[in-house]
């Protein structure tokens, strides 16, 4: 039997358990922007989530770490990602930092716009989606309830 | 007749193109995203360039759709008259993409490849 921490009645304590993804400095290509995309799903399912869940993990994390690739660094030089997943309490994390420049996209005007839906999926994808934006970087942080 | 289906090779991307009278099929499989995009894309445009009546995609066997894949549609969309091009899709993974952006205004879904073309009966 796992360890419940002396937090009798909560069987399901066991996805404490569950070890944290960390990657840290992954140079932001396609290739291994998809890589790490399937090392968070992998993740995801390890810690419990059904498939459309860790469906929405890999989506959502991956549209953040594509953002970091398409638009962190403008300069063409190579961007480096730092990508967590845990288990937080009742929710899983994924954090996603970057240490370029997040830009807003650019509105399109036109009825249906070609770019800017990356976002709107990350959003749609998690139950909770917060991006700080600092001299530093970015970082986006991506929740989901476990219930 | 000339052989109307062709096989079109991809690293992890597969994509055969078949004409059902003036309407073009694209069957994909595998997982659409920024490295694969490219590759949709240059699929998407060969088949545009054959100015198909209807573009149907079907995406029933993709197993990740991210907004690049979006944004390819989103393109061909352009191409084309209001509703033509149009997607196959019956799981969550494939159809969500579609509705939480609202590109579904534009692109409609449809669950099965008959329904798309308008030719089932159901």
């Amino acid at each position: 039997m796992p360890e419940s921490a002396g937090s009798p009645g909560e069987a399901d304590q066991v996805r404490l358990a569950v070890t944290p993804l960390q990657c840290r400095g992954i140079l932001a290509t396609p290739e291994s922007l998809r890589k790490l995309r399937h090392q968070l799903t992998a993740w995801a399912l390890s810690a419990g989530l059904r498939r459309e869940q860790a469906q929405d993990v890999a989506l959502a994390g991956y549209e953040a770490l594509a953002n970091v690739a398409d638009h962190a660094y403008p300069d063409g030089a190579g961007g480096v990602v730092d990508v967590e997943a845990a288990v937080r309490g009742n929710r899983i994390e994924v954090v996603v930092t970057d240490h370029g420049e997040w830009r807003q996209p650019v509105l399109d005007p036109r009825p249906v716009a070609l770019r800017g839906r990356g976002l709107l999926l990350l959003r749609a994808s998690a139950d909770h989606a917060d991006i700080t934006t600092g001299d530093a970087g970015t970082v986006v942080t991506l929740g989901w309830d476990l219930v | 007749m000339t052989p109307s289906s062709s096989e079109l090779p991809a690293s992890e991307l597969h994509v055969t193109c078949e004409w059902r009278e003036k309407a073009a099929v694209l069957s994909v499989s595998g997982e659409i995203d920024l490295l694969s995009a490219p590759e949709f894309e240059d699929v998407v445009a060969g088949a545009l360039a054959r100015e198909p009546a209807v573009l149907v995609v079907d995406l029933r066997k993709v197993t990740f759709l991210c907004s690049a894949g979006l944004q390819v549609l989103a393109s061909a969309h352009r191409r084309l008259a209001d509703g033509q091009v149009r997607v196959v899709s019956d799981a969550t993974v494939t159809t969500r993409p579609f509705t939480s952006t609202g590109l579904d205004a534009w692109i409609k879904v449809f669950p099965t490849l008959e329904m798309a073309l308008g030719t089932g009966s159901s």
